[in-house]
């Protein structure tokens, strides 16, 4: 695997994105389209542009980005709630 | 960085960059604050590997720009979120690295946009059901399609272009539907032709615009998605030239990804925070800010271009950045009126094409105010706080005649995305009840989520001196 080639895990989903990859395209090529819950449903992405707030994932660190404005890095681990 | 910059100017669309390239010549300081990872805004966004090209010389035109920029000594902080801005232009923003910064310029651009609006229906809120700009944002970023199955639908002109994207890439479009009749379709287009800037645009999208105007079904519109934690299907029906629904007409259609746009409205939460006032014009596509001949707000020192003034696409986004920095010039005494009209006479006048154009684009996608009106009581209008429709007119039938009071009593539009999503769905239902209210939603800081830990940090200004 070359150094342009990303892993991410979602859950207990692993695949690779290539760098410069939005998070949110590599979730939903990896038929990912649901990235959280709210009231008690899945949610996903729906606007792509930073305002639904539906994206929203956590990461392994702890801390929270919109998967629709931040793009993949090596080892990137979301928790699937 | 600097502590104080002559000139700030919000978002780095074709408007943002446009103004901020036009004002970098008569040596003023400038900063530029973006939310996007890199310049271009929702139209231009750069492909992963670099190779960025398009058969629509629009976007070729606005790639030049993002490269001008890119390569020009103007301050620009990416991934920033303005957080807090005030009536005498103190600006409170949070930077890509978490730290809070103060900056209070002489004079402020706002050039945030536009956002998509969807009409509601049920389910709208299932994983797989997307706007149209979120499959070009998509789509343009990575440079490849991502289902098999897409199903696209709307009205307007932004799902045509999501399609014929779709189509650029080597994707297959499962079924296009569209609300309007074809003969609504064919003004639209006499009025692209008639605008000279469109037409070069029009003319590149044509083969797969006509690839899809073969199959498109014209005059059927969403009216529930289907699935289990997933989009599974979507209901569709046929509308009458009312736009209504016709009884018996419904059928469903299988897929996982469902892309649909209704129009566009502008992004007005930082301008009104602002003070900025706002009016109401349909024309212009609903909710927009007040500007006077030089496109100056109601807040002096304070332009407005792009989308906040109408919906009009990116040459009225371009035009106006260059106007507005023509006018920051003749406000901070850097050029004399005389020159500021030869300067943008001609800018003017193209900018008449331009707001014609989006006239019309405003014109397609107008609310069905008594289909809002009959919305099934239990869809969702607020996502983020999961108020139902019988919640709102509930409220409504309560007294309540405002955006803000159905906020404060039953919580739509106090979520996370602040009203973004659901407030001006709220309006039009008050619109289809006969209420008007042509204000903006009560923004509060933080403007967008921001933990508490940040919140509590030290501010400082740009070149790390002390507030």
């Amino acid at each position: 695997m070359n150094k342009d080639t990303y892993t991410i895990k979602f859950g207990a989903n692993k695949f690779v994105a290539p760098k410069g990859e939005l998070l949110l395209f590599s979730l939903m090529e990896n038929d990912i389209y649901s990235q959280g819950k709210a009231h008690g449903r899945s949610r996903g992405g729906f606007c792509g542009m930073g305002v639904c707030q539906e994206c929203l994932v956590e990461l392994e660190d702890g801390t929270t980005a919109l998967a629709c404005q931040t793009l993949v890095e090596e080892n990137m681990e979301i928790r699937d709630e | 960085m600097n502590k104080d910059y002559d000139v700030v100017i919000i978002g780095a669309g074709f408007a943002g960059i446009k103004a901020a390239l036009t004002l970098e010549k008569y040596n003023l300081s400038i900063c530029v604050i973006d939310e996007g990872v890199l310049p271009g805004g929702q139209f231009i966004r750069y492909k992963k590997d670099g190779k960025n090209s398009s058969k629509v010389p629009t976007y070729n035109k606005g790639l030049d720009l993002v490269k001008e920029f890119t390569s020009s000594s103007i301050t620009y902080l990416n991934k920033s979120d303005l957080i807090f801005i005030n009536e005498e232009k103190e600006i409170l923003v949070k930077l890509l690295d978490d730290s809070l910064k103060m900056i209070k310029p002489k004079s402020i651009i706002f050039a945030t946009g536009a956002r998509e609006i969807v009409q509601p229906f049920k389910g709208w809120d299932l994983p797989g059901v997307i706007t149209t700009g979120a499959m070009q944002i998509l789509l343009k970023t990575s440079g490849k399609t991502f289902s098999d199955e897409v199903v696209i639908a709307g009205s307007g002109i932004l799902h045509y272009a999501a399609g014929a994207t779709w189509l650029e890439k080597g994707g297959k479009i499962k079924s296009f539907y569209d609300v309007n009749s074809f003969s609504q379709k064919f003004k639209m287009l006499i009025s692209a032709l008639v605008s000279s800037d469109k037409r070069a645009d029009f003319f590149a999208m044509l083969p797969n615009m006509m690839k899809i105007q073969k199959s498109a079904k014209n005059g059927i519109k969403v009216i529930e998605a289907r699935g289990y934690k997933k989009l599974e299907s979507v209901v569709l029906a046929s509308v009458d030239s009312n736009g209504d629904v016709i009884e018996g007409s419904e059928f469903e259609e299988k897929t996982s990804l469902l892309a649909i746009g209704n129009g566009l409205v502008a992004n007005l939460d930082v301008a009104t925070m602002a003070g900025c006032e706002t009016k109401y014009d349909e024309n212009l596509g609903g909710l927009v800010l007040k500007t006077n001949h030089i496109l100056q707000t109601t807040q002096k020192g304070i332009y407005a271009a792009g989308a906040l003034t109408g919906i009009g696409g990116a040459d009225k986004a371009e035009l106006e950045g260059e106007i507005c920095a023509y006018s920051v010039l003749l406000k901070q005494n850097i050029i004399d009126a005389h020159v500021y009209q030869e300067l943008t006479d001609k800018l003017f006048e193209k900018r008449k094409k331009a707001i014609s154009f989006g006239k019309t684009l405003s014109t397609m996608q107008k609310f069905n105010l008594k289909e809002i009106k009959n919305l099934n009581e239990n869809t969702t209008i607020c996502r983020c706080e999961n108020i139902k429709m019988k919640d709102i007119t509930n409220a409504i039938e309560f007294g309540l005649t405002s955006i803000n009071s159905i906020k404060k009593k039953t919580r739509a539009g106090m979520g996370n995305c602040q009203g973004k999503t659901c407030s001006e769905l709220v309006r039009a239902i008050l619109l289809s009840h006969g209420h008007k209210d042509f204000h903006h939603i009560k923004t509060r800081a933080p403007l967008k989520p921001t933990s508490i830990d940040i919140l509590a940090g030290e501010i400082t200004f740009l070149d790390g001196s002390k507030v």
